[in-house]
């Protein structure tokens, strides 16, 4: 009987000493249990370890309250291993107003202001040192304690390296068209004959022979990425038409306005302009503009018969400064005779052209 | 004791040093690769698979001074031959070699500015477009340009001239000049009232010459000939009474008839050409001495005769033709005395 009084006498007191701690504990919940703020992050500019001068941009939403001066007093934010933070970088918050300032290189105090600093927390741009070490560093928030206490973390991360170089080559190159192309037809860059014949037909006293006349023309293309650009030659093989079974009957080439009844021969560069006898592709960076050189960049068209004079050594025709796309130039040959050129079928002449990049 | 020890050890460091910075200087060029500028190679020919192709190299070289080697490896080439060469700046370029497609030749003490190769051929690579060189060796240059081959880099060029002709002849007025603008076609020469007194000729008291024109590319020249009806002036109511034709000096008072080509310095001519053309040729019995007073005329036959020639092609020949008579006291008068005297012009193609 006695033993069963004690026992319920110890029951009675563990229950109440369970009572009195639970009262206590609930009593102090609050104050142990901080509130977390949410959306933390810090942008930085550069995450390669030890790097210095490397930008910060930190946002976060304060939960409750805010930073409250009866409260909560000031929220500081301190980043492990960072190092060379300072100043008072300013503090926007959604409601309210707060100040900051840093100390020991790598922790930020933020004091809220007359009013209680709640919402969205904004740090303006600050700077600091990167830690030396690569992985996760873990950024505590936490304020002063007491009800409304503010604490939490959110990480950024440090690597060895954050840049990839991005590396390429283009290879030089140069690519050429050269090519006999009906009479009327438009030299283009898309042109992509090669070789072929120019027939002036039977010459005559009493006209110029001239290509795009019933006469063929001879369109040159020429690509090239070349940095000094590039020229186009022409070389003749014997400097004027000549007669294959009489080699001695000639008409000779020289520079000149070539008239009907006057013998004369050569090659000029088409000077109508842009479109239909030279041009280029529109391209990114722009091309350089093909350029006809003397003296085959006289007046030239079906009616001006301003011609240079070939000979066997190559002349520059044509060139570009830097590099083309489909650059292109139209040529036309032309010839006149005298009475005294001396009759045969079988006059000839054989044009060689080069097309050198410079790089 | 200690003092010349440490001396002689400094004197050791002194020279190891020295050494040092000899060989590094002299292995600069090697050490530090430096990439040529304005690369170019002249190829005489750009046509696929074209043999014995000539190349010009020429490039600038940077800052630094390069000794060794040099390569040039064509992408796609094959068949190089010669030696090549070149000039450089500072120093000089030895004869070097040309295999398969790698030209390589021996810088010396090269420095910043134009550096050439030249003296090797190859064969053009057989598909056409651009095709890389790349430049390496111990002389530490580097870098790379292109050539570009095509299908085909040569135009025929070709014509043809048709064997041509033409020739005017017609009498023309007193005094006129006789040139290579005349048209004229036919015609007469009316020597008048011949008389014992004065020799009746062309130019002379309004009587008319004859000018011929001739232009022709017949490269073996041309021909005018002359051939006259009666080879006399003839009555045509009297047949029989002539003045006959016959190579001489005519001389008033003495029965004679002929024909002279102008022996005057403006009496033939021709144009200014290119190629020049030939001056006409009086031919014999035609080409003495002929003018206004001098009357040393040919005899005109039945048959034609060369009157002139050109030897090659000619363009606008011509030659003033004079028509001489005279006559003796016992040559009957007629008004109806008269000859015709057909010229034609031939061409040698």
């Amino acid at each position: 009987m006695l033993l069963r009084q004690k026992h319920k006498e110890l029951i009675a007191k563990i229950v109440t000493v369970a009572i009195v701690a639970f009262s206590v504990m609930s009593a102090n919940l609050s104050g142990a249990l901080a509130a977390q703020p949410t959306l933390m992050k810090d942008v930085m500019s550069d995450l390669t370890t030890s790097a210095t001068a490397i930008t910060h941009v930190v946002t976060m939403t304060l939960p409750g309250g805010g930073i409250t001066p009866g409260t909560t007093g000031t929220l500081v934010i301190t980043w492990p291993g960072f190092s060379a933070m300072s100043g008072t970088p300013a503090i926007t918050c959604g409601t309210g107003t707060a100040t900051s300032l840093f100390s020991s290189g790598n922790v930020l105090t933020i004091t809220s202001g007359g009013t209680a600093c709640s919402g969205t927390l904004s740090i303006a741009s600050f700077t600091g040192t990167n830690p030396a070490g690569a992985g996760s560093v873990v950024v505590t928030v936490v304020t002063g304690v007491g009800t409304g206490g503010i604490s939490g973390s959110f990480a950024v991360t440090l690597v060895t390296s954050d840049q990839v170089a991005v590396t390429a080559s283009i290879d030089p190159s140069i690519t050429f068209n050269v090519g006999a192309q009906a009479s009327g037809t438009a030299c283009a860059g898309s042109f992509a004959g090669n070789g072929g014949t120019v027939a002036l037909g039977t010459l005559t006293t009493g006209a110029v022979a001239t290509s795009d006349t019933s006469v063929s023309n001879i369109c040159t293309r020429l690509t090239t990425n070349a940095g000094s650009g590039a020229v186009v030659t022409v070389k003749s093989l014997n400097a004027a038409l000549k007669s294959t079974a009489y080699p001695s009957d000639t008409i000779a080439s020289s520079t000149a306005t070539l008239v009907a009844g006057t013998s004369g021969y050569g090659i000029c560069v088409g000077s109508s302009g842009a479109g239909s006898e030279t041009g280029k592709d529109a391209t990114t960076p722009l091309g350089a503009t093909p350029t006809a050189t003397a003296p085959f960049a006289s007046t030239c068209t079906t009616a001006a018969h301003n011609v240079g004079g070939l000979t066997t050594g190559a002349q520059s025709i044509w060139s570009v400064s830097g590099a083309v796309q489909n650059g292109y130039f139209k040529l036309y040959m032309k010839a006149a005779i005298s009475g005294t050129v001396p009759a045969h079928t079988d006059y000839a002449d054989t044009l060689t052209f080069v097309a050198t990049g410079t790089f | 004791m200690r003092s010349r020890h440490n001396n002689s050890l400094i004197a050791k460091i002194v020279t190891v040093v020295v050494i040092a910075v000899s060989v590094i200087g002299l292995n600069a060029s090697s050490v530090f690769a430096a990439t040529a500028t304005a690369m170019k190679d002249t190829l005489d020919r750009n046509k696929v698979s074209v043999t014995a192709v000539n190349h010009a190299v020429s490039m600038t070289l940077p800052a630094g001074t390069f000794s060794g080697t040099l390569t040039l490896t064509y992408t796609n080439f094959t068949a190089f031959a010669g030696t090549p060469t070149g000039t450089c700046v500072g120093g000089s370029i030895g004869s070097g070699t040309a295999s398969v497609n790698v030209a390589t030749v021996t810088l010396t003490s090269c420095t910043a500015g134009a550096l050439t190769i030249t003296s090797f051929t190859g064969t053009n690579p057989a598909s056409p477009g651009s095709n890389v060189v790349t430049l390496g060796g111990a002389a530490g240059l580097t870098g790379t340009f292109a050539v570009t081959t095509v299908t085909d880099d040569q135009i025929s060029i070709t014509a043809s001239i048709d064997p041509s002709i033409t020739f005017n002849v017609g009498s023309q007025a007193s005094a006129t000049a006789c040139d290579g603008t005349f048209v004229g076609n036919g015609g007469t020469v009316a020597l008048g009232t011949l008389t014992t007194g004065a020799i009746a000729s062309s130019d002379v008291s309004s009587v008319a010459h004859i000018c011929t024109r001739v232009t022709t590319n017949a490269g073996s020249g041309a021909a005018v000939t002359v051939k006259s009806l009666n080879a006399a002036l003839q009555s045509v109511g009297t047949p029989g009474d002539k003045i006959n034709s016959a190579t001489a000096a005519l001389a008033a008072g003495s029965s004679g008839y002929g024909v002279c080509a102008g022996s005057g310095g403006s009496d033939t001519g021709k144009d200014a050409t290119t190629p020049a053309g030939v001056t006409p040729a009086r031919v014999s019995p035609f080409n003495s001495s002929c003018d206004a007073s001098n009357h040393n005329v040919g005899a005109l036959t039945t048959s034609a005769q060369n009157i002139w020639t050109v030897s090659q092609a000619t363009q606008n020949a011509f030659a003033r033709i004079w028509v001489k008579a005279a006559i003796s006291g016992t040559v009957p008068a007629h008004t109806d005395y008269s000859d015709t005297l057909t010229f034609v012009a031939t061409g040698t193609f």
